[in-house]
């Protein structure tokens, strides 16, 4: 490992988190050409993210709500106990399809995170990260009661109480851990809430993301990765 | 490729004809189990706020709020629980543990929604659509995180007490008064009921830890005669325990009298001595030695006031001492307890009638402040005729001359008019010194003013309980002596006014029961004849009692009052605890002038 | 058991010999010589199998307890040894030459408990609390629930009262 770069990259600041893989380095390609690289800044989109503002016209843009809420692609990461509860729908018995829900392997080709139950400041620094991969419009549904005000994991020194402080949530489904049924419930409210119009949590994380970056910021210390990461 | 092998991919085909496993519409089709544990549901009027599911919840998740249309009274908090579903985790501990089984959980489990905020809210007064489901998790019967019942107190055999005034309750050992106050829930709505707000939860608490020092200083904040309400308190506390709607209520009383029991006497001044302030030159009268009056003694030692008991008998405890059998309350405590109360200052003068060796008004004059715990010592007559017959006694002198030792004759047979505790104490002694006793009152055993233990007591050792008998004669013989009672039998009626039901007698139902005594025990009143005619008049009355304010300032100038001739409950804890209330008075009096 | 017991403690200074269960022994044995006990349990007497590695934090004493528990597959026999190292810079000999996984263990206490065990591959790495600043959380002087009411704001609006004191206030707030 080459020794670290003395220079900041993209406003990181130099400390004792900062990862070896993303110092800026010299890379010797197989033609021998060389190459120079700052990851933090050639592999990540360094923009804050953007608002998108509905179509103009209303019609079609209730169309469009129509298919986002009629083919809801939901991210596979199972964040806590509660993912356990997901995996009943794709079964027969319940067959989630027929809704219109499916698995999506990447968060690049899904637009619902699912935050399953308790989340630990570890997998927080990896679900920020795969939330802002995801592309607009995207949505959180919060499951159970961790994600509401800590649940059991209220006074535990390594999960985070209220999950609206660090992504936009348009979903809160209380249980703990709810059953299948609830969370097909949930999907309803939601797809609801998207054929309206109000599906808008892209937009809310776009519009306050220095609040939401400050929040993630002050419990995430070892910030060692960018900012944005599309 | 056999055929075997193209044909086999249509073999999937059979299962065309099945039923599909798919349930067609899951939000509907599939409700939660019978005993599904979902959302919360509360009865608002049988919960009594005691906060217990609030203390057990591991998530603090239940907090207690007021509720609007709920009041604040004994027994009741007035709070109700709100729940956090941001917190709940519906392990249903809150409704195991519950104190009146009020809370229960639903079957219903889906609440979705955008807003976090939500997600709390209080079972009962904020409707649900779960609040009628019938199905869902209830606390099991047979099943009880704490124990329901008390632990037993061990009593001499009825038998045996028959003949002997031996204290009748042994006292609990370590093991059985730690079992009983491991039971304790420490909600603290006893405290409220207690008249002395004694802090009862922490007392409790302290035998648990085995600290039992500082638990005979917990009660000496409130309370400076814990051996005597060990005893005979009425412990209105036992009432209103939370844990008494599920099953027994703690043995407070007998956890009381634990903690007295087992600390050494010498050790008292050792364990009290903080908290006492020096003495001023301040002089405060207490007329009457009985509780309130030694009560206020001991809080006005404490606050450097000099007291000086003033007591028309020979020794100290009024009615604790002359009213109260010695099986219940054994000499030696009550002796021991006022020789407590003299060694840290508090003077007694014995065989002192205020009005006949003393004057009320040297008492006035010389000190800062005067005290009136005179208390009820001339019981009412039962009005009927033949009461000034040979035979014919009154409970309360009865009693008096049997605690100081005398002897009465009251023959074979005797009969005892009432049913407060005075009642059953006599009865229980008239049976001790050999009489067939039977009692009258004129209402139902349940409507008996009496401890529920007394009267248990009473009945273990045969004495005769007649219910809704109303006395109208006595009946003499030729010499003069009673020889017979007559009375009615009486049906109960409901009280228009909504009070507790009348006894109304029946008509032709005389009947006639034979005796050699007649014990009247229906009551007593004050005498204020020892007050100089100039205070008399102005002092302040209500139906015999005197008006007091919350400091029990009477109307008169720098004379304040308590005990029996005060309050209406007239027991010993409200007697003690206006003792209290008047030493703050007096002090706030004192010091402000 | 009782012959491989005395064979111990012929060999080593070991105490508090205590049987929590008919194929389960506890010992304690000094720090130095914990690392030749572990490594002759397992060349001589066949214990192959690590179960685990585990601390106690008996903060009254300034001591942090370590508690390693070897199997005896072919007896089935389990013996734990505990060993006292002092919380003022607490330090251990490292295992991981004798069993690969103990060095996740060790890794884990460096970061639960901040003892530190030198040597050990990766034990400075952070495990499962990245970025941690705080002292270990699971030393008994770390307060969690401070911690967490200050780093993770519960949502506010809870209030809550104590019924003794709220009679009080209602009934006799004078008494």
């Amino acid at each position: 490992m080459s020794e670290i770069n003395n220079k900041n990259t993209s406003g990181i600041e130099k400390d004792k988190f900062f990862a070896p893989e993303n110092e800026k380095r010299t890379v010797t390609a197989p033609d021998g050409q060389i190459i120079e690289i700052d990851p933090l800044n050639d592999y990540f989109c360094g923009d804050a993210p953007r608002v998108h503002k509905p179509h103009k016209n209303k019609l079609f843009e209730s169309f469009l709500n129509w298919a986002r809420a009629e083919s809801i692609w939901v991210l596979g990461f199972g964040t806590g106990c509660g993912s356990i509860e997901l995996y009943p729908l794709l079964t027969p018995r319940f067959d989630a399809y027929r809704f219109g829900i499916q698995m999506a392997p990447t968060p690049r080709q899904s637009s619902l995170m699912i935050i399953s139950g308790y989340l630990s400041v570890k997998t927080l620094k990896r679900v920020v990260r795969s939330y802002e991969q995801m592309q607009n419009p995207k949505f959180v549904m919060g499951l159970g009661s961790c994600t509401i005000n800590g649940g059991m994991y209220w006074d535990s020194y390594n999960t985070i109480n209220r999950l609206d402080y660090y992504l936009p949530v348009d979903t809160y489904i209380a249980g703990c851990m709810p059953r299948p049924e609830a969370l097909l419930a949930g999907f309803n409210h939601l797809k609801k809430a998207i054929k309206e119009g109000k599906g808008e949590g892209a937009n809310k994380y776009a519009e306050n993301f220095e609040w939401y970056k400050a929040n993630q910021k002050k419990i995430i210390k070892d910030w060692n990765m960018p900012d944005y990461n599309w | 490729m056999s055929l075997k092998d193209i044909l086999s991919p249509f073999s999937a085909w059979k299962n065309l004809a099945l039923e599909p496993v798919t349930v067609k519409d899951p939000l509907n089709e599939r409700p939660g189990a019978p005993r599904y544990r979902g959302f919360h549901k509360n009865e608002l009027n049988e919960c009594i706020g005691c906060g217990t599911c609030s203390d057990i919840c591991q998530n603090a998740a239940i907090d207690m709020v007021p509720v609007e249309g709920i009041e604040t009274k004994a027994g009741d908090s007035g709070l109700r629980p709100m729940i956090d579903y941001g917190r709940c985790c519906w392990c249903a501990l809150c409704v195991d543990i519950c104190s009146t089984n009020s809370l229960s959980l639903s079957n219903e489990y889906t609440w979705v929604n955008s807003d976090p905020e939500v997600f709390r809210f209080i079972p009962g007064a904020d409707k649900k659509s779960w609040d009628a489901n019938e199905l869902g998790w209830k606390k099991p019967d047979n099943y009880n995180l704490n124990e329901p019942l008390r632990v037993k107190m061990e009593e001499t055999a009825p038998d045996e007490r028959e003949m002997s005034f031996l204290e009748v309750v042994k006292g609990y050992s370590k093991e059985q008064a730690e079992a009983e106050a491991d039971r304790c829930i420490e909600c603290g709505l006893c405290t409220a009921t207690c008249p002395a707000h004694m802090d009862i939860p922490q007392y409790i608490k302290t035998i648990r830890d085995n600290n039992l020092e500082e638990g005979l200083r917990i009660m000496y904040q409130t309370n400076p005669l814990p051996e005597i309400c060990g005893r005979v308190c009425t412990r209105r506390c036992e009432t209103v325990c939370a844990l008494g709607h599920k099953g027994d209520a703690i043995s407070i009383r007998w956890l009381k009298r634990y903690i007295a029991d087992n600390v050494s006497f010498d050790e008292y001044e050792k364990i009290l001595n903080e908290g006492f302030i020096e003495k001023t030159d301040k002089k405060v009268s207490i007329i009457g030695a009985g509780p309130s009056g030694l009560s206020l003694g001991y809080y006005l030692t404490q606050r450097g006031i000099k007291a000086t008991i003033y007591e028309a008998k020979e020794k100290a405890g009024g009615m604790t001492m002359y009213g109260i059998p010695k099986y219940r309350l054994p000499m030696e405590i009550l002796d021991k307890e006022v020789e407590f109360l003299q060694k840290i200052g508090v003077e007694i003068k014995f065989n002192t009638a205020v009005g006949k060796n003393i004057s009320f008004n040297d008492l006035y004059n010389n000190s800062d402040a005067v005290f009136i715990g005179v208390g009820f010592e001339s019981p009412y007559k039962i009005g009927i005729e033949g009461e000034n017959l040979k035979g014919s006694l009154q409970a309360i002198e009865f009693l008096r001359e049997i605690n100081k030792g005398n002897k009465i004759d009251i023959g074979k047979k005797a009969v005892i008019v009432g049913g407060g505790n005075v009642a059953i104490d006599a009865a229980r002694i008239a049976k001790r010194i050999g009489a067939e006793t039977t009692i009258l009152y004129r209402r139902r055993v349940e409507d008996m003013p009496a401890d529920w233990e007394e009267i248990e007591g009473a009945e273990d050792e045969k004495v005769n309980i007649i219910t809704q008998a109303i006395p109208v004669e006595i009946i003499p013989d030729e010499k003069g002596k009673v020889k017979a009672v007559k009375y009615l039998k009486a049906k109960m009626v409901a009280d228009d006014k909504g009070g507790r039901p009348r006894p109304v007698p029946i008509e032709g139902s005389e009947t006639i029961i034979e005796t050699e005594t007649v014990i009247g025990a229906i009551g007593q009143g004050a005498d204020y004849s020892f007050l100089p005619k100039e205070f008399e008049e102005k002092l302040e009355l209500m139906r015999g009692r005197i008006v007091t304010d919350s400091n029990m300032k009477t109307s008169l100038d720098k004379v304040f009052a308590g005990g029996d001739a005060v309050n209406r409950t007239a027991d010993a804890i409200s007697a003690i605890a206006d003792g209290h209330k008047a030493a703050i008075g007096i002090e706030k009096m004192l010091l402000s002038e | 058991m009782k012959e491989l017991l005395q064979r111990l403690e012929y060999r080593f200074d070991v105490s508090d010999i205590v049987q929590k269960r008919e194929n389960q022994t506890f010992l304690t044995i000094d720090k130095k010589h914990t690392i030749s006990l572990i490594t002759h349990l397992r060349d001589i007497e066949n214990f192959s199998h690590f179960v685990l590695l585990t601390a106690v934090d008996w903060i009254e004493d300034n001591l942090f307890q370590l508690t390693y528990i070897l199997h005896n597959p072919e007896v089935n026999i389990d013996i734990a040894i505990r060993t006292m190292i002092s919380r003022d810079n607490p330090e251990m000999d490292s295992a991981h030459h004798l069993w690969e996984q103990v060095a996740t263990y060790q890794r884990e206490l460096k970061e639960m408990f901040g003892i530190n065990f030198p040597g050990s591959p990766g034990v400075n790495d952070s495990f499962i609390l990245e970025g941690w600043d705080d002292i270990p959380p699971y030393r008994r002087d770390f307060d969690t629930k401070k911690y967490t009411e200050e780093t993770y704001f519960p949502r506010p609006g809870r209030q809550t009262n104590d019924p003794a004191e709220y009679m009080k206030n209602k009934l006799y707030p004078n008494g």
